[in-house]
């Protein structure tokens, strides 16, 4: 039981965050904060309310980041899996979708880091 | 009793987070989509090509037409061209007046592109005019790009 709502809340959050870059992303907002930083924060601060202990929640979040890198890169490779690229260019468009998803993933890291960890340290002082 | 309330609302709090954020992902998908579709449904193609002589220069004209049926409106990013003539590469066609956007269902939107022979290459040109054989071979790639997200589309003529 524990283990299933550990994977829940590592789909939940890797969803979220993901929702949020591909917005940014499909959209054009160009607003890092709102779209990137902000979510990674609030993940951050819900894994550490999730789990008490620091060290699970920064496991966590390092599987939040590898999961949300793996599944931009699907959503931004998606044209070329359902053949609307001509056959020469799906490639280097696949290349170049995961080189995208690996930018934005990398902006989101050290918020998400940082959150987790000022967070969890307030939650487990507020325990004790 | 409390333990297993807080655990009930927190999962309650994640699935609506999840539900939410799927439905995100599914409608960016859905834009995502038809951004690349709209892209790769312009159409490019070379309408006419006019050997001008002036002299001892030649100049190669090249009109390229471009449809963009979708519903979208579309940013020219680049256009590049190179031109063969009987399967000798004579070089790399310079395009003037370029548009900025190929507006939605706009059709046979008009480019031109000058080839100008250098020296080099002008007896090429000559040779096929002697012969009276022409055997163009016109081909290269025009970028377009929606919300940017860029594609290249790829036209080819071969007389």
């Amino acid at each position: 039981m524990k283990k299933i709502m550990d994977l829940f809340v590592l789909l939940t959050l890797t969803v979220f965050n993901t929702a949020f870059i591909f917005t940014f992303e499909v959209q054009k907002t160009q607003n890092v904060y709102v779209y990137i930083v902000f979510p990674a924060i609030i993940s951050g601060i819900i894994l550490s309310i999730y789990s008490i202990d620091i060290k699970k929640s920064l496991i966590l979040s390092i599987f939040i980041i590898l999961l949300s890198s793996i599944l931009l890169s699907l959503f931004y490779s998606l044209p070329a899996f359902l053949g609307i690229i001509a056959e020469d260019l799906v490639n280097p468009f696949i290349f170049l979708s995961v080189k995208k998803a690996v930018n934005n993933v990398l902006i989101m890291i050290l918020p998400l880091i940082i959150s987790t960890l000022i967070a969890s340290t307030i939650i487990s002082g507020f325990m004790e | 009793m409390t333990k297993l309330s807080r655990e009930k609302i927190f999962f309650i709090i994640l699935l609506i987070i999840l539900l939410l954020s799927i439905y995100i992902i599914y409608w960016n998908i859905i834009d995502y989509i038809n951004i690349y579709k709209a892209i790769s449904g312009v159409d490019v193609k070379v309408a006419d090509i006019k050997l001008s002589e002036l002299g001892e220069s030649y100049k190669i004209y090249v009109k390229i037409l471009i449809t963009n049926p979708s519903d979208l409106n579309i940013n020219f990013v680049d256009i590049g061209g190179h031109i063969k003539l009987n399967t000798i590469y004579l070089g790399i066609i310079n395009f003037y007046d370029k548009p900025q956007v190929i507006g939605k269902r706009s059709f046979n939107v008009t480019l031109m592109g000058v080839y100008e022979a250098t020296p080099d290459k002008i007896t090429i040109i000559k040779k096929a005019l002697m012969e009276g054989k022409f055997n163009w071979e016109i081909y290269g790639w025009a970028t377009f790009e929606v919300k940017g997200q860029r594609l290249m589309v790829e036209y080819r003529l071969e007389t």
